[in-house]
């Protein structure tokens, strides 16, 4: 059912379980095409959960950003049925990121140091890459974005 | 060029029920032709980041009848554009598009067919199957003054479930709505049902 | 690699999963290799060294136990296989990302079933993995997965059922026919990851109700 996420002081909820049975459907398919496997985009040492919950809300919209600007977009497939689930999780992110401007607008999303250094390490690991390369490993790695939220 | 000779399809609009979405329009008629249907959708991601870009319909790209299930396709809670076009050979239509986005969360929920009965003492509720995403609340009461109103969540899809243990000579009644966590609302309640147990006195 | 047409040597190479324990597994397309042995090697997602596993060195064996090397279940991990013949052909294959928090199977919990006369008690055991904690102790599927509930059913008489479930381990059909035979089963259902296990199933008989003999 419906998670609800604590980032700090922003509350939302999500359709977390919608969103991974949705992914689960085709990560075998999208990591296949990720040949990069020894880096890794999303890494432990960014991660949402180790983050000081003043600064998770800021990290995740930063991040969610970076999915509907630059890896849901950039991301091809041949495939319809590919192209649905993605389209799926995309509107869904779409929702998420609504909720965080919410508390964005309400001043309980704050950047602080923390969030911000995170991201741009996050950043430039997707920037190491091609636009189509970085599009394919961050959509192979929605599984650990989707945990990470599980955390909160 | 025979694109545009084919009449685009009118009168787009969507049925929705229970989480059920049919999209529906006027045929287009040539007569002793099939006339072949595309639907087509983007979500709001889609208009707000990569408008030119409109993923065909699971189930209605080709179609013959003027409908499609978009069920499967709307599988998000945000504003959704469909549009359809007619193709005969080699001629295809001008797109004709919702002139209204479709939103799941529009759906209307209706209270669930429940048939209640017993079997001995135990009083037994049986529930349509609506799907994965539907829950059932029931509430169920002993008629009599000051009774407790018992509250259940059930699951059980389309299968006969034991609600309680009745106690002879009083009437237990039973009503249910549907919840759907998706969209965040629930159904009206269903008409009350009740049912007794004669007045033998329960076993010790 | 060899240029040379090796994918017969080796294939299906992929993880099995249950209650978090991880076995690698392949197949040799080959109808008999006798002569076949296989190498295999581990490693998490993003780092750039593959691991030896030692004990799965030149073995002929088409398994090997990677529970303990793939034991953080929230990390993605690849594993991968190297067949090499007598005659010095070989090939290597890999897994697909394989995070057991995802992709385990759940096993059907340990129950056990007690008749009285109108009632018929179930007392589900913990299930424990060999996913330990700091401490060490062994964690049990409740540790891992915070939403993890039971769902119990007792079949009556083919018309219905009877529905108990939660996160307690202990339960109670009641108001029972004496005498009478039930059919129950258990399932573990952790709806986060949309997994539900096989059901325990028992089958049980009322006790004869001696109260007026």
């Amino acid at each position: 059912g419906l998670k609800t996420l604590h980032l700090g002081s922003c509350v939302i909820t999500t359709n977390l379980q919608e969103m991974r049975n949705g992914f689960s459907e085709i990560r075998d398919s999208v990591q296949a095409k990720d040949e990069i496997i020894d880096t890794r985009i999303l890494r432990k040492t960014e991660s949402l959960q180790d983050t000081k919950p003043t600064d998770q809300c800021c990290l995740l919209r930063h991040v969610l950003r970076l999915y509907l600007d630059r890896v849901f977009k950039n991301f091809k497939t041949p495939d319809h049925r590919i192209l649905r689930k993605t389209s799926s999780l995309a509107n869904s992110f779409l929702t998420v990121k609504k909720e965080l401007r919410l508390c964005h607008a309400h001043m309980t999303c704050p950047c602080g140091e923390e969030a911000t250094e995170k991201y741009s390490q996050i950043l430039s690991h997707f920037e190491e890459l091609t636009p189509q390369a970085a599009a394919v490993k961050a959509l192979g790695e929605l599984d650990i974005l989707l945990q990470w939220m599980e955390e909160m | 060029d025979g694109v545009a000779i084919l009449p685009a399809p009118q009168n787009l609009s969507v049925h929705s029920t229970n989480m059920k979405h049919l999209l529906m329009w006027s045929p287009v008629v040539v007569p002793g032709e099939i006339i072949h249907y595309f639907v087509e959708y983007q979500g709001e991601y889609e208009s707000l980041y990569m408008s030119h870009i409109w993923i065909p319909s699971s189930w209605g790209s080709p179609t013959e009848d003027p409908e499609c299930d978009i069920t499967d396709d709307i599988t998000a809670t945000v504003p959704y554009n469909l549009r359809v076009r007619a193709s005969l050979g080699s001629q295809t239509s001008a797109w004709s598009t919702l002139q209204h986005p479709f939103n799941r969360n529009s759906t209307i929920l209706t209270p669930p067919v429940m048939e209640v009965t017993k079997d001995g003492f135990h009083l037994v509720i049986k529930l349509e199957d609506l799907g994965p995403q539907f829950e059932f609340l029931v509430a169920y009461w002993r008629r009599e003054p000051g009774a407790k109103e018992h509250v259940k969540v059930v699951r059980s899809r389309g299968i006969p479930v034991h609600l309680e243990t009745m106690e002879p000579g009083v009437p237990y009644c039973v009503k249910v709505q549907t919840l759907v966590k998706a969209i965040g609302r629930h159904s009206p309640f269903s008409q009350v049902e009740c049912v007794r147990v004669q007045g033998e006195t329960l076993p010790l | 690699h060899t240029a040379e047409n090796t994918s017969d040597l080796l294939q299906h190479v992929k993880f099995q999963s249950s209650n978090f324990e991880n076995i690698l597994t392949w197949d040799s397309g080959l109808e008999s290799a006798p002569d076949l042995v296989y190498s295999v090697e581990y490693k998490t997602y993003g780092e750039r060294k593959w691991l030896v596993k030692e004990s799965c060195q030149r073995i002929t064996r088409k398994f090997c136990n990677l529970t303990m090397e793939t034991g953080n279940f929230m990390e993605p991990y690849y594993a991968r296989v190297t067949a090499i013949s007598a005659g010095g052909r070989s090939v290597t294959k890999m897994t697909d990302r394989f995070t057991s928090l995802q992709q385990t199977t759940i096993k059907p919990p340990d129950v056990t079933c007690i008749p009285k006369v109108r009632s018929i008690q179930m007392i589900i055991h913990p299930t424990s993995t060999p996913i330990r904690a700091g401490d060490g102790h062994q964690l049990t599927l409740e540790d891992i997965f915070p939403d993890l509930f039971y769902r119990l059913e007792l079949q009556v008489n083919h018309t219905y059922q009877m529905h108990l479930g939660g996160k307690q381990r202990d339960y109670e059909f009641t108001g029972l026919t004496p005498d009478t035979e039930f059919l129950g089963t258990t399932m573990i259902f952790v709806p986060n990851w949309s997994k539900e296990s096989a059901p325990y199933v028992c089958r049980v008989k009322t006790l004869p109700d001696r109260t007026w003999t």
